[in-house]
């Protein structure tokens, strides 16, 4: 298990140091020069060039830059008055982490559960049911979902509010939006996993055993359908993060995925670096988090055995 | 002894003359008739109903991509200051946008370059993902080793976010769009061919072959990679509705193709300015997106279900 | 071959300390009884009829071995029996009797009592028969738990016991283990733990030796054996192996296209067996005493396409010894006494009258086996 942990750990490391690496290089290759443009006083100017050290060999720039990095310093907004990144990200991520652990937990949950129900109900009307709405799910993109169910609850039903994040009432079309995709996602795998796992031969015995379809369930069938979707929880926390770009923008949630938005319209360079880095440690820090959660639940590698052991 | 079942009538005794069995052939033909994997393939895709209506529905969009914008008088980039925001009507089947362009047209040119860079970003993902899982998988080694290692490390990167950083660098429009869909799109595929190819490497029949003395580019391109082309071509299928959904969502947020072009995508960016008072604006390309992306899932689905050989009876 | 069968045959006897259960052992005995049994299945390639009128029976303490090659039926018979088999999409037609009750009528709530107490199997493959989520001793225990109402620690006790039974070195340790932790032998050891730790009355044991090497497969037979015996069980054993069969059957069951062709005691079978697939498949077995450079014996030709079951015998295609009534008129079941039967034409009044006996020594030479 160890062993097991230090290698992920080594891998996100290195993930790391390459996407910070990409995005220094990236900086140096921005069209043109950051610096050319005129609103920014020379005040900021002097602040970037201290930040990136652009008269300095290059060696020593990587070397300054990871350093920044190491201190938390993320670079400073160039269209927000010099306030550092940092001070955005403080300000701006509780709200998003808020929405999106809300999302991520709603789509597990529902997710599990719609999959569970129409694999049991194989064939039946519950399964197709459940079978339309995940593939729904899946083709309608978030940006498309935020604004249908900002329509049809908010504006004609009035059921919600339709902006802003002031109370439990306001979370819910935001969240529901954000969830929406991964739900569907979520709910296909598992699906998909139950009914393979019910063609197993382990199942066929366990009914050979006496037990209950109830208890087969329960005990054998969906542990091991749950496997194969944890090992999807990284790039699910990356869609749901991804997703809080759009989603916080359409509901003016004051999280750090408008920030993000509106610093690519601005073109400020500076803000999207910082934030990229940001969103990019975080996403490592996330996927290292789920490869250790699958290290314990699947008992070769919480045992450290490969395979067979001859005994 | 006697027997266990009473004749109820007698038996003709001619019955009981040996029988001729001159054609030794019969026993051994096999008694059902053989059909190829690819044929059989199609014939149960035919048979899914819900793939071959996606099937249809791609081709119909196809189609219309094609002949849709000369099918009205308006030119999409045409601007009209008397027609501004205008609702679908007679001579505007889709209406126009807020520069009085002809929505109809500007959905069929949009779906030319999201369909285009959907299936071409999806392909090339699709082949840089063959070359380096196929020529890692069987290769093994050392070789395989770094690039696993290198797919684990690009895997861990988030994909969208490298897609923006690489689009805020190269500027809007089609080639850098899909220069940043493919520098971290391949990796599902290349993960997906090496583990297919570690597990044919292990048959007989490659060891034949090596053994016969072909050589390893007739053993990867004969005997590997027609074997793995039915897992590949799922996976491309599935590939694109994702492909078409980064391009939407990329010029969704400002930064993939810009006016006064088309894509679903923008459509989708301007649409949704307007969307409180003419909701149309967004929901035309919005349902042109999904239906494009929830097609492609159905064919996808059915085509897996198809070349499953498990499934076959 | 039939020297090695006398030596078996006598080291058996010697074992169960009896000579051949006599005939006139009483139905009372009886505790499994398969009466014209029916099995078809829709696929989307069509019908297929699996099991085409079979009848059997097992008595107490007995062991019935089946054997057949791949496809034949008894996988089906096997689990049909279980009611293992979902019933529609299946269509199972017929009697099966178990302890007096009719297992076919059974509600389901009652079938789920017999299963694993009553009535138990082991199935072929221990690698995949077993949750790989789950700790064995834990496999075991649920088993034993779901008939009986005792504690955890009474029921793990117990486990441990049949693990040692089974011949688990270090019992206690193994009840944690994982199945991917234990070798092939130690897997199928726990099934077949799993199966008898409820003491049922007859284990079905579905190519249990299959997915192992040769020297295991001795010793799990061994055990099969050994725990017959101490709990009392019947064993129905299901192999396409004849050489298996010797050592442990009282009765042999030869299966074919989806029926039962011959039926006898073991020594009948193969001492005198009546039906050419039974010599066949005699025959085919690769012979040690042979010396190198002989010929690998096969069976000509392929089983018949269940889509579209013949009308006459399904052997009739591949044998030597065909007359025209077996393509078209199917054979009837001929009592050849001592609880000997079989389906064939060639034992049937009509052609004994015109071609005489038809003896092992002349089915060997007419039936045509080779390649």
């Amino acid at each position: 298990m160890l062993r097991y942990i230090a290698k992920r750990f080594v891998i996100s490391l290195a993930t790391l140091l390459v996407l910070v690496t990409a995005v220094f290089f990236l900086v140096r290759a921005m069209p043109g020069d950051p610096f050319q443009n005129d609103k920014l006083t020379p005040e900021i100017k002097t602040n970037m060039l201290r930040y990136y050290g652009f008269d300095r060999p290059l060696y020593e720039q990587y070397l300054r830059y990871i350093g920044n990095l190491l201190h938390g310093d993320l670079g400073i907004s160039l269209y927000y008055n010099n306030i550092p990144v940092s001070k955005l990200i403080q300000e701006s991520f509780p709200y998003s982490a808020d929405l999106g652990i809300r999302a991520l937990l709603l789509a597990i949950v529902a997710g599990m559960a719609l999959g569970v129900v129409s694999a049991l109900n194989r064939g039946r009307w519950l399964d197709y049911l459940c079978i339309v709405v995940a593939i729904l799910g899946v083709s309608l993109p978030d940006f498309i979902t935020g604004y249908l169910l900002q329509f049809l609850f908010g504006v004609k039903l009035k059921l919600f509010p339709v902006a802003l994040w002031r109370g439990f009432k306001y979370t819910v079309l935001p969240t529901l939006a954000l969830s929406f995709y991964t739900t569907a996602l979520i709910a296909r795998m598992m699906r998909a996993s139950m009914l393979e796992v019910v063609n197993q031969d382990y199942i066929k015995v366990a009914k050979a055993k006496g037990l209950s379809p109830f208890a087969i369930v329960r005990r054998h069938q969906i542990r091991n359908a749950i496997l194969p979707i944890v090992t999807i929880l990284g790039p699910i926390t990356a869609a749901i993060l991804t997703g809080t770009f759009v989603i916080e923008s359409i509901y003016a949630v004051p999280g750090m995925g408008k920030y993000y938005v509106l610093g690519i319209q601005n073109l400020d360079y500076s803000q999207i670096l910082g934030l990229t880095v940001f969103y990019g440690a975080f996403l490592v820090l996330a996927n290292f988090i789920v490869d250790i959660v699958y290290g314990f639940i699947d008992p070769r590698i919480r045992l450290d055995r490969k395979g067979t052991v001859a005994s | 002894m006697k027997d266990a079942l009473a004749p109820t009538e007698s038996l003709d005794p001619a019955l009981f003359d040996r029988e001729d069995h001159s054609s030794r052939a019969e026993a051994d033909r096999i008694v059902r008739p053989c059909l190829s994997y690819w044929r059989d393939a199609w014939l149960r895709l035919r048979k899914n109903r819900v793939a071959s209506l996606g099937l249809c529905i791609i081709v119909a969009y196809v189609a219309l991509a094609i002949v849709g914008p000369l099918m009205t008088p308006y030119d999409y980039k045409a601007i009209d200051e008397g027609m501004m925001d205008k609702g679908p009507s007679a001579a505007h089947w889709f209406g126009t946008d807020t520069l009085g362009r002809d929505l109809w047209a500007r959905v069929w040119v949009g779906a030319r370059v999201s369909l285009s860079i959907g299936f071409v970003a999806a392909t090339l993902n699709a082949l840089i993902g063959v070359m380096v899982g196929g020529v890692s998988g069987y290769f093994g080694g050392k070789t395989d080793m770094i690039a696993m290692r290198i797919i684990d490390i690009v895997s861990g990167i988030p994909y969208l976010i490298v897609a923006i950083l690489v689009m805020v660098v190269l500027g809007t429009g089609i080639a850098p769009l899909i220069v940043a869909m493919i520098i971290v799109g391949w990796v599902g595929t290349a993960r997906l061919v090496r583990g297919q190819v570690l597990q044919l490497k292990a048959q007989e029949y490659v060891l034949a072959a090596r053994k016969l003395g072909a050589s390893h580019a007739r053993i990867i391109f004969r005997h590997l990679v027609p074997n793995t082309m039915g897992l590949v071509l799922t996976n491309l299928t599935m590939a694109v509705p994702y492909a078409i959904f980064s391009e939407a969502f990329l010029s969704y947020i400002g930064l993939g193709i810009q006016p006064p072009e088309a894509s679903w995508g923008l459509l989708a960016r301007y649409g949704a300015q307007n969307f409180r008072f003419m909701p149309w604006q967004l929901f035309i390309p919005a349902i042109f997106i999904s239906t494009t992306m929830l097609s492609l899932y159905l064919l996808g689905d059915g085509l897996r279900d198809a070349l499953d050989p498990r499934l076959r009876s | 071959m039939i020297l090695a069968f006398h030596a078996v045959q006598a080291k058996h006897e010697r074992r169960t300390g009896s000579a051949m259960r006599s005939e006139t052992a009483s139905a009372a005995d009886t505790i499994l009884e398969i009466d014209d049994l029916r099995v078809s299945f829709g696929t989307y390639g069509g019908t297929v009829r699996a099991v085409r009128g079979i009848s059997l029976s097992i008595r107490s303490g007995e062991c019935l071995a089946v054997v057949g090659e791949s496809g034949c039926g008894k996988s089906v018979t096997a689990q049909t029996v279980m009611r293992l088999i979902p019933s529609p999409p299946a269509l199972v037609e017929g009697r099966i009797s178990f302890l007096g009750e009719e297992l076919l009528s059974l509600p389901e709530r009652k079938m789920k009592a017999v299963r694993g107490s009553k009535l138990a199997m082991v199935f072929q493959d221990p690698m995949t028969s077993l949750d790989p989520t789950m700790p064995i001793g834990k496999q075991i225990v649920e088993g034993l738990r779901t008939h009986q109402r005792i504690d955890k620690r009474e029921a793990e006790a117990r486990a441990t016991d049949t693990l040692k039974l089974v011949g688990m070195p270090e019992p206690e340790r193994q009840l944690k283990r994982y199945p991917y932790e234990l070798s092939g032998g130690m897997r199928q050891r726990a099934m077949i733990a799993m199966a008898m730790v409820c003491r049922p009355r007859l284990l079905i044991a579905d190519e249990p030796t299959t997915a192992l090497d040769v020297t295991t497969q001795a010793q799990i037979l061994d055990l099969i054996r050994n725990l017959k015996q101490e709990m009392g069980s019947a064993v129905m054993l299901i192999t396409h192996d004849m050489g298996v069969v010797a050592n442990m059957a009282d009765r042999i069951a030869v299966f074919y296209a989806g029926q039962v062709v011959e039926e006898a005691p073991v020594r009948e079978i193969f001492y005198s067996p009546a039906h050419p697939y039974t010599v066949a498949l005699l025959h085919s077995r690769p012979r040690l005493d042979k010396g190198r450079g002989g010929e690998l014996v096969s069976i000509a030709g392929a089983p018949p396409d269940l889509f579209a079951p013949p009308s006459g015998c399904g052997f009739a295609p591949r044998c030597g010894c065909a007359l025209k009534v077996c393509s078209r008129m199917p054979p009837p079941s001929i009592d050849l006494g001592g609880g000997h039967r079989t389906l064939c034409w060639l034992h049937h009044e009509a052609s004994r009258s015109r071609y005489g006996e038809y003896t092992r020594e002349r089915l060997e030479k007419e039936v045509r086996i080779g390649s």
